[in-house]
């Protein structure tokens, strides 16, 4: 059983059900028939005609009548004289067994006297004595059996298959096995008084004998099942291996009952139902009890128990109650059997809203996907049945129905039958984003709290002391804790839906889904975040080092001339800084397009002439870190101003370079020249040390080169920046082979000479 | 529409918008420098910029080459309202007119949009007087300057454009050689060097900048008036 899928448990359940019904109806339908229906007479002289079949074979007989006697044809000496107590729907309700004996004898002998070909009606009427002579029919037809018949059948089967559903779902459990036993003694007791409550006039005694039998099981066994249940659900009174006492009892009783070891039936069958029931109620009171500080528990015992006190004590008060102090029942007990039904509508209800037997929605699922389907295709073959015999104008009709009407209603219903999201996926993403990016860490929280109430309206929300990792259902649902996330500490939400549901695995899955999603774009934002708070630290550091620098520097010049150019140096910088020159990463085909445009344009207002060619490096992609593109672009900006305000040239050459992972620039003009023993008149302090310093920290050298007119400096640096020179220098292997060149070990030929970051340092130190 | 007498000797007027006193004396007296007798009107604000050109005569066809343009100077960043309303406004309505932002940034980031709403050149106003007056007689000539920022960010628009309407609107898409001259001057080279390299005059490749000036201006219009339509305010 516990290897059984739920759908196969289901489809075994439904297998069994068919088989019952077949039973039933053959035994119903196959017994002799004359057409008639009957009802007690008061004074004991005959049974009432009220009705007849006006195709059955007793259709001459007049109504109303009174039918006296029933004769054979052939045989003078066979008639049985009719008694009220032949129509008796429920042999239980006569108190002696001999009394039952009798009327079991009785049933006999109509049953074969009705097998007779011919048989002798004596009725009377108003206008006299009749005596018809009719052939009673073999077969009961199906349209002929009374409302209870059909009660009783659906009773029968409503109990088994959810019964049935339950175990599927839960086949392990004591309290699904025995709720579902009680649904099939539910059946055997309702399908027994089926065939002999919905007799015409009587069947055979030994039949109805096993019937009564039968009735009696079931209704026991209910009783018995549905006490084991309530010791051991919602909490577990007794140990399990208890049960047998109830069980044990159960048998004792239906040995005397069934083997008449006792005269009096109302001791064997209607006062053990009573006392039953009495436990029933017993038990459920003292569960209500146990379970006071169990909502859960209360919560399921409410639908289930009170579903069965009213469904199993309404048919024992409207039915065996009466019986025990010699009162006619108040209602058919075939109608009666339909209360059995609200035990399993309570079920239903109780499923859904309070995890009945720990089930929820998923139980629901289930049940659609098995029956919902079967059904739809049950009405697919009934469709193509009736298509199947239409081959006229209405054919081409109906097919234009079944393409317009029924086929766009399947799929609603078949939608119906799909599980629904509370939240559409596209929906849960955008709240999530909206939580994410609230304004402050207050506001997202608040966010937080109101998607979590649109999601699960819990009744209440409380921040959790210890963090959880992942979602927790707790309390088989009744809570769920959630990680913190959005500037929340971890939550804890209980009674979700306002308590009228438990958390189930659906809204575990939502709830992870959504702690997913949170988490994921809170890192997303984070780093977002983090890049913008990279730049503005970067910004801050070029406004202090560069323009706060020359500001400084400004404030103490006495020429008005020098004070304006350091003026339109800090507006470069600051230009530089706001056209995107901070970016985490440039292009240093980028970079090389903005030196050469803003040497152009300095170079050209102080009249002298800038040849730059493009070279393979003015399209390179390579991307430089911004250490490494500032200090070109502030050494560059530097030399060209120094040769702007001292080198007397009329043409600068600019000439870029790059070695596979080396960047040199050569800046060249035809000015005055500088003597690199003594630069003191070229050199201007601050600024340049400044970009010799940053060139040295970056690996990188700033050389003067010997030129026959003029000077040319170059500058070459690493294009791999390392974040920490020397600390990790075996994961930069490009490192390895520039170092030595940067220490000053150069490669170059002797003829030109190289300055060391040192050398250059106190070269340019001395103004 | 009147016929308009031909060649009368037109006095050029000019108009600075600038919200700080200083600068708008110095570029007063830089514009006053460039132009001979130009008659300077002067704007503080957005709201009496707008007066100032509400009141002029509008114009509905492109005034001819050889004509006499006057000059608007304006300040994107005013206190009371974006200068980049008043350059589509003269853009629109008042072609006689060459709008000219002054700012003292050449990205991208603070001229596209200006060019794009149909400003005919850039002044950078940290720079000497005298370089100034070159730029200022060069953009009166036709001679727009074009940053490496805004070529790139040009031809980044131009790329994307021809993906979606490529042949929709000639007027519009860029030819192979504004192409390579944005290219190049998108390299840093300016005009002279990029004329150079491609052997034309620098006159040439001044003129197609201002073509490519001219089709931004167009592209944005139409790529506004698309907008509008999806949008279903039109």
């Amino acid at each position: 059983m516990t290897h059984w899928l739920p759908n196969r448990i289901m489809q075994t359940a439904a297998l069994i059900c068919v088989g019952a019904c077949i039973l039933v109806f053959w035994l119903a339908l196959h017994q002799p028939w004359l057409g008639v229906t009957l009802q007690a007479q008061p004074d004991g002289n005959g049974v009432r005609v009220v009705a007849v079949d006006p195709d059955g074979p007793a259709r001459m007989l007049p109504v109303p009548s009174r039918l006296i006697a029933i004769g054979a044809a052939d045989a003078s000496d066979g008639r049985i004289a009719l008694e009220p107590g032949d129509l008796s729907e429920e042999p239980d309700m006569i108190e002696s067994f001999n009394a039952i004996a009798r009327f079991m004898e009785r049933q006999s002998a109509l049953a074969r006297l009705l097998s007779q070909p011919r048989v002798v009606l004596y009725a009377e009427a108003e206008r006299g004595a009749y005596e018809v002579i009719v052939s009673p029919a073999r077969a009961r037809p199906l349209s002929d059996l009374p409302s209870a018949f059909w009660v009783q059948l659906v009773t029968g089967l409503g109990s088994l298959l959810l019964g049935a559903w339950v175990l599927a779902l839960r086949p392990r459990d004591l309290p699904t096995r025995l709720f579902t036993l009680a649904g099939v003694m539910i059946l055997i007791s309702a399908y027994a008084a089926a065939i002999y409550s919905a007799r015409e006039l009587a069947v055979d005694g030994a039949l109805f004998r096993a019937l009564s039998a039968l009735n009696h099981i079931g209704a026991l066994g209910f009783g018995a099942a549905m006490i084991s249940l309530f010791l051991v659900y919602p909490r577990r009174l007794v140990q399990p291996r208890v049960l047998w006492i109830p069980l044990a009892v159960t048998e004792a009783i239906l040995a005397a009952d069934i083997l008449r070891l006792q005269d009096d039936q109302t001791l064997v069958s209607q006062l053990p139902t009573l006392l039953y029931m009495l436990a029933i109620v017993v038990l459920v009171g003292v569960q209500w009890f146990a379970t006071r500080r169990d909502p859960r528990g209360r919560a399921a015992l409410r639908w289930l128990g009170l579903s069965v006190i009213v469904g199993a004590g309404a048919f024992v008060v409207l039915i065996i109650a009466p019986i025990l102090v010699n009162a006619a029942p108040v209602m058919q007990q075939g109608h009666a059997f339909g209360f059995f039904l609200l035990i399993y509508a309570g079920l239903a209800l109780g499923v859904s809203r309070y995890r009945l037997f720990d089930l929820d929605e998923w139980a629901f699922r289930v049940m659609f996907y098995t029956g919902g389907v079967a059904l739809l295709l049950a009405v697919d073959a009934l469709l193509l049945y009736v298509m199947h015999l239409q081959h006229d104008v209405s054919f081409s009709i109906a097919l234009l129905a079944l393409a317009f009407i029924y086929l766009p209603a399947r799929d609603t219903l078949r939608a119906r039958l799909q599980p629904r999201g509370r939240v559409e996926s596209h929906e849960l993403f955008r709240e999530v984003v909206d939580v994410t990016f609230a304004a402050s860490a207050q506001e997202r929280s608040e966010r937080w709290h109101g998607l979590l109430r649109r999601l699960f309206d819990p009744l209440v929300m409380t921040p959790l002391e210890h963090a959880v990792a992942d979602i927790e259902i707790g309390q088989e649902g009744l809570e769920v804790r959630l990680p913190a996330v959005a500037d929340t500490p971890s939550l804890q939400l209980r009674y979700p839906w306002r308590g009228q549901k438990l958390f189930g695995s659906s809204d575990r899955d939502l709830a992870r889904e959504l702690v997913r999603l949170m988490r994921y774009v809170e890192v997303s934002r984070d780093a977002f975040e983090r890049g913008g708070v990279e730049e503005r630290r970067r910004i801050a550091r070029d406004l202090h080092d560069d323009v706060g620098a020359r500001l400084l520097s400004g404030l103490y010049k006495t020429e008005v001339t020098d004070t304006h150019r350091v003026l339109r140096d800090a507006l470069a910088d600051i230009r530089t800084i706001v056209s995107g020159l901070s970016a985490d990463h440039l292009p240093l085909g980028q970079v090389i397009a903005a030196l050469r445009h803003e040497a152009g344009e300095r170079l050209a207002a102080a009249g002298i002439e800038l040849q730059w060619p493009l070279a393979a490096a003015d399209e390179s992609a390579r991307l430089l870190d911004y250490r490494v593109y500032r200090s070109i672009v502030s050494a560059h900006r530097e030399i060209v101003s120094n040769v702007i305000r001292h080198a007397g040239a009329t043409q600068v050459d600019v000439t870029v370079t790059q070695e596979e992972h080396t960047l040199s620039i050569t800046i060249a003009d035809d000015g005055i020249g500088i003597d690199p023993t003594d630069a003191n008149g070229r050199a201007d302090g601050n600024g340049l040390r400044g970009i010799i310093r940053r060139l040295a920290d970056l690996g990188g050298s700033c050389t003067v080169l010997p030129a026959a007119r003029g000077s040319t400096i170059r500058i070459s640096l690493p294009l791999a920046f390392h974040a920490a020179p020397g600390a990790d220098s075996a994961a930069e292997p490009n490192m390895k082979s520039v170092e030595p060149h940067i220490q000053g070990v150069s490669p170059r030929p002797a003829s030109s000479y190289s300055l060391p970051a040192d050398a250059a340092r106190r070269t340019f130190d001395r103004s | 529409m009147a016929s308009t007498p031909t060649p009368l000797p037109r006095k050029r007027r000019g108009l600075i918008v600038e919200d700080l006193t200083d600068t708008r004396a110095w570029l007063v007296q830089t514009l006053g420098t460039a132009f001979d007798g130009i008659a300077i009107s002067e704007a503080a604000t957005f709201q009496a910029a707008r007066d100032w050109i509400a009141a002029q005569p509008r114009t509905f066809a492109d005034p001819d080459a050889n004509s006499v343009h006057d000059i608007a100077l304006i300040d994107i960043g005013l206190p009371d309202g974006n200068g980049i309303d008043l350059i589509r406004m003269l853009a629109n309505d008042h072609p006689q007119i060459l709008p000219v932002v002054t700012t003292i940034y050449d990205d991208d980031a603070h001229l596209f949009d200006a060019i794009a709403a149909g400003a005919k050149g850039y002044l950078l106003k940290d720079q000497h007087a005298d370089t100034l007056v070159g730029y200022l007689h060069r953009i009166d000539a036709g001679e727009p300057p074009l940053s490496p920022s805004i070529a790139q960010r040009m031809l980044t628009h131009f790329a994307k454009r021809s993906v979606v309407d490529a042949d929709v609107d000639a007027e519009a898409s860029l030819t192979p050689r504004e192409l390579d001259i944005l290219r190049l001057l998108g390299r840093g080279l300016r005009v002279a060097e990029a004329a150079r390299v491609l052997g034309l005059t620098p006159h040439t490749v001044a003129g197609y900048v201002k073509t490519v000036y001219r089709k931004l201006n167009i592209s944005s219009r139409a790529e506004a008036a698309i907008e509008a339509v999806r949008r279903g305010l039109v």
